[in-house]
């Protein structure tokens, strides 16, 4: 689905070009959920940015390749790039209130993101955005359509996200710690609605989060990251069962041991699907 | 009735519309301003050192001169009654005569005002187009070629001043080019005074003068291109600097992310600074109308900044009192508008 | 710079090495300060071809030639020799206007910063009077309190005071909000103690920033008034009379005389933009 390879990224900064990720490799299979965890600044983000062509304007790809679908995103013309964004590849954010413009009505945003890659008739959008809210179990989605991303509460708000993400169907999901900016209350109710929206549609996901416990509840792989490298890759059971590099270790020794853990499906298979 | 019964609906009423509130709100504190800007221009009298009438009118004053000034100013009365009978004046709208000229302050507001308030709306049109167009550039292409190109025109309009601007301008496209007629108003000496006609270039645009209209605009020209110049850097500035942060937010990156167009992402950012430009607007027209003097006193433009400049330098009083009335009531106007445009812009701003 | 540590030098040779490396990283700050000091310098020591204040009736509106590099004006002074000359008066009164509006809003900003119905009631108090064309008031009060140049300085401090009031009590309020100021509350620091040691030294960072752009603001002032004929007293040259003086010219083609000391307003203020961008790169860098 996408594979990625000696990814290196640089920004020009005002003491010259500093190197961000440096020849990252790894692979999201058709169908699977891969995790990418490192502490902040380890280039987790940059890492998704430059697959999306969406880092800022003093920094940039430097060598490396992102394969998806058969085209390199790194290659690909702005054009193209922007009718694979959305259509093609959805991006959940990190903070709901962060990605949804304050000015503009919830409906006029479905709107911008369908006309984007479809025409469609306002009356048509109107029931498809209001039957896309319902699937990511938002209350009273004519009303929230009229109204603007303040007067949501987080975990609605990063619904709104997800289902606008989701809005074109597609094949791969990339989510940028999509629970970090919420209440600890609402957080597993989006991981677990984005876990259920990426299954129902055989969609694949790529996670990036701090949050071991998270991946291995929710990945099938795993990618760890450290100052701009991946240190380790690998299927999330061999990794947290036998990691091979020292600083896997440290990540693992310094997570609690969350109840949850024990039930993780990335560890015994059936978790998944019981679910 | 009883008043629970008669208190409860007009409760909910204005829960149900807090914007039509907040405005009248907004609206009732304007008179409370406008009674502080009233004394402010009365008290300013007392600023004048020694014996007035003889400050303003030189030591070569006749008796009777002098006994016309404090008669004007009432200074054989006492303050209180004096301060009286300003604001009862005031409030009958008459802001009294000039000292030297005797015409009354408020027939010279109606011949200069409009002056003025065409300079200021051509020159903040323009430096809006202008400072925006140079700021969004920068900002889209952050820390890159266009962006210091950018940066540096900015700071080269930042540090001319405007009059000096409009020299330079004069020189060079009426002196050594001839593209623009002399700096001497607003029309040819030919086409006689524009002082009976007030917005001369809306008013000549709208009755369809086409002579007049071409005439106006090329007077027009230079004086609006020297302040359109050096304030068209304001906007770059802050176009650059708000803009610039909004092209950087996770609003910004999500819009990209969902694949919508760039011009589509660049209206999003501008729609998230537009407040901030439009309070820039604002606040520039208010500087505006007094900034401009200097600007209208080289191109002998005869607005309301230019006649109350004379009138500062003579010590005139009630030309100052009127200007200074004027100038702050505008000012209150065009915040209380501010507010309301912000208001209906950004469904954010609360309404307490 | 490797070579530099190997080497053992002389004290004069680190500080330019110093200088050097400082200028490698921000050029604007050396830039600029380079050039208004030699406005500066260069207007008290520099030797003038011609008395800025005597004029020679004989060479009237000479336009630049050998003789008289920026030409003369039509009193018959030499443009180049007043050009340098009025840096004497117009920098160091810029430097005054901004050192008294700095003190004002130390003053009056820093208290401002503790949260009250009276410090809201006053900012509001201070939006009004910003709102209004500030340019005139300050016209207004310096010609009715006397054509005098000290004057200046009042008109200086009103248009910038309330922008250091504004600045610094909004700088203070963040740092209030910072952990040390909460440590030294804790370990019974009096609150007079608090703001002058712990808040004042932390606020000066960004008034730098805004010294030099109110200085430069203040050139423009100072060079308005004098355009305007306020706070002259001829024959000593300021750069804002000299431009009104040439200004009379221009029409008829004699552009030396306006050109010139209005070309000095820009070098100083652009520079001291210069300076001020430098700053500001280097507080957010840090």
């Amino acid at each position: 689905m996408l594979r990625v390879q000696g990814l290196t990224s640089q920004f020009r900064g005002r003491a010259g070009v500093v190197r961000a990720i440096d020849d990252v490799s790894f692979e999201v299979p058709a169908g699977e959920a891969v995790g990418i965890v490192g502490e902040t600044g380890s280039g987790k983000s940059v890492t998704i940015r430059s697959i999306l062509g969406l880092l800022p304007s003093y920094g940039r790809v430097v060598a490396g390749s992102a394969e998806f679908e058969g085209e390199d995103l790194i290659k690909l013309s702005r054009t193209r790039l922007r009718e694979i964004r959305g259509a093609r590849i959805g991006f959940v954010a990190q903070n709901p209130f962060g990605a949804l413009n304050p000015v503009l009505s919830i409906e006029k945003q479905f709107r911008n993101v369908m006309r984007a890659h479809r025409r469609m008739s306002r009356a048509e959008l109107h029931d498809l955005a209001i039957e896309r809210l319902a699937a990511v179990q938002v209350r009273g989605p004519e009303r929230v359509l009229r109204g603007y991303a303040h007067e949501l509460s987080g975990g609605m708000a990063q619904r709104v996200v997800i289902a606008l993400a989701m809005l074109h169907d597609p094949p791969l999901v990339i989510a940028d710690e999509p629970t970090t900016a919420l209440d600890v209350t609402v957080q597993r109710q989006i991981l677990d609605l984005i876990d259920s929206q990426v299954k129902q549609g055989g969609r694949s996901l790529l996670l990036v989060t701090h949050d071991l416990g998270v991946v291995a509840q929710y990945c099938h792989r795993v990618v760890v990251m450290k100052s701009g490298r991946v240190v380790e890759t690998g299927l999330v059971a061999d990794v947290f069962t036998n990691p091979t590099h020292e600083y896997t270790k440290q990540l693992l020794d310094a997570v609690p041991p969350a109840p949850w853990a024990q039930e993780a499906p990335g560890l015994t298979e059936q978790a998944v699907t019981s679910r | 009735m009883t008043t629970a019964r008669a208190a409860q609906p007009a409760v909910k009423q204005k829960q149900r519309r807090p914007m039509l509130r907040y405005i009248l709100k907004r609206i009732a504190i304007v008179p409370i301003s406008v009674f502080v800007l009233g004394s402010v221009s009365f008290f300013l009298t007392f600023l004048i050192p020694g014996d007035p009438a003889i400050t303003i009118l030189g030591d070569f004053a006749t008796k009777e001169q002098i006994a016309h000034v404090n008669a004007q100013l009432g200074l054989d009365k006492p303050v209180l009654e004096r301060y009286v009978s300003y604001w009862t004046n005031l409030l009958q709208g008459d802001l009294g005569t000039s000292f030297f000229t005797n015409e009354p302050v408020l027939s010279d507001l109606g011949k200069f005002l409009p002056n003025t308030i065409e300079l200021v709306f051509f020159s903040l049109l323009f430096a809006l187009a202008l400072g925006m167009t140079i700021g969004v550039i920068g900002a889209y292409f952050a820390r890159r070629l266009p962006d210091r190109i950018m940066s540096g025109i900015t700071s080269v309009l930042q540090s001319v001043p405007d009059f000096f601007l409009a020299l330079v301008g004069i020189y060079v496209f009426f002196f050594l080019l001839g593209w623009a007629p002399a700096p001497i108003g607003r029309l040819p000496i030919t086409a006689g005074s524009a002082d009976e006609r007030p917005f001369l270039i809306f008013s000549s645009l709208f009755t369809g003068d086409w002579e007049t209209l071409g005439m106006a605009v090329s007077h027009a020209a230079l004086p609006v291109l020297a302040l359109g110049l050096v304030y068209a850097s304001y906007f770059a500035k802050t176009a650059r600097g708000s803009m610039g942060t909004a092209l950087t937010t996770p609003q910004v990156e999500f819009a990209r992310a969902c694949g919508l167009r760039e011009r589509t992402v660049v209206y999003y950012a501008f729609a998230a600074s537009r407040t901030t430009v439009i309070t820039y607007v604002a606040i520039l027209f208010g500087s505006l109308l007094g900034g401009a003097a200097i600007v209208e006193r080289v191109f002998n433009w005869r607005g309301m900044g230019q006649w109350a400049l004379d009138g500062v330098l003579k010590v005139d009083v009630p030309i100052i009192q009127g200007f200074v009335i004027t100038a702050g009531l505008l000012t209150l106007t065009l915040f209380l508008l501010l507010d309301i445009v912000v208001l209906l812009l950004d469904p954010r701003v609360s309404y307490e | 710079m490797s070579d530099a540590a190997a080497i053992p030098k002389s004290p004069a040779a680190e500080v330019v090495t110093k200088i050097v490396n400082f200028a490698r990283v921000s050029p604007g700050i050396v830039a600029g300060v380079a050039v208004l000091l030699f406005l500066l310098l260069a207007s008290f020591l520099a030797p003038l071809p011609y008395d800025p204040v005597t004029p020679d009736p004989t060479s009237v509106l000479q336009p630049p030639s050998a003789q008289h590099i920026f030409g003369t004006d039509a009193n018959g002074f030499d443009v180049f020799s007043r050009v340098v000359a009025a840096g004497r008066s117009d920098l160091p009164l810029a430097l005054a206007g901004t050192l008294a509006s700095l003190v004002i809003g130390l003053l009056v900003g820093l208290p401002l910063s503790v949260k009250s119905k009276w410090s809201e009631g006053f900012m509001r108090a201070l939006d009004a009077f910003q709102s209004f064309p500030l340019i005139v008031l300050s016209v207004t009060i310096v010609s009715l309190t006397g054509n005098d140049i000290q004057n200046i300085l009042y008109a200086i401090v009103i248009i910038n005071g309330p922008r250091f009031i504004r600045l610094i009590r909004s700088e203070a309020l963040a740092i209030r909000e910072a952990r040390f100021i909460e440590a030294a509350i804790a370990t019974g620091a009096r609150p007079r103690r608090v703001m002058f040691r712990h808040i004042m030294p932390n606020v000066i960072d960004v008034c730098l920033v805004q010294c030099s752009l109110t200085t430069a603001n203040a050139v423009i002032v100072i060079a308005a008034l004098n355009f305007l004929g306020i706070g002259v007293s001829p024959p000593t040259p300021t750069w804002g009379s000299m431009v009104q003086v040439g200004a009379q010219a221009i029409s008829t083609g004699q552009w030396w005389i306006a050109i010139w000391p209005g070309v000095a307003i820009f070098i100083a203020i652009a520079s001291l933009n210069m300076l001020a961008n430098g700053i500001q790169r280097r507080v957010e860098g840090s």
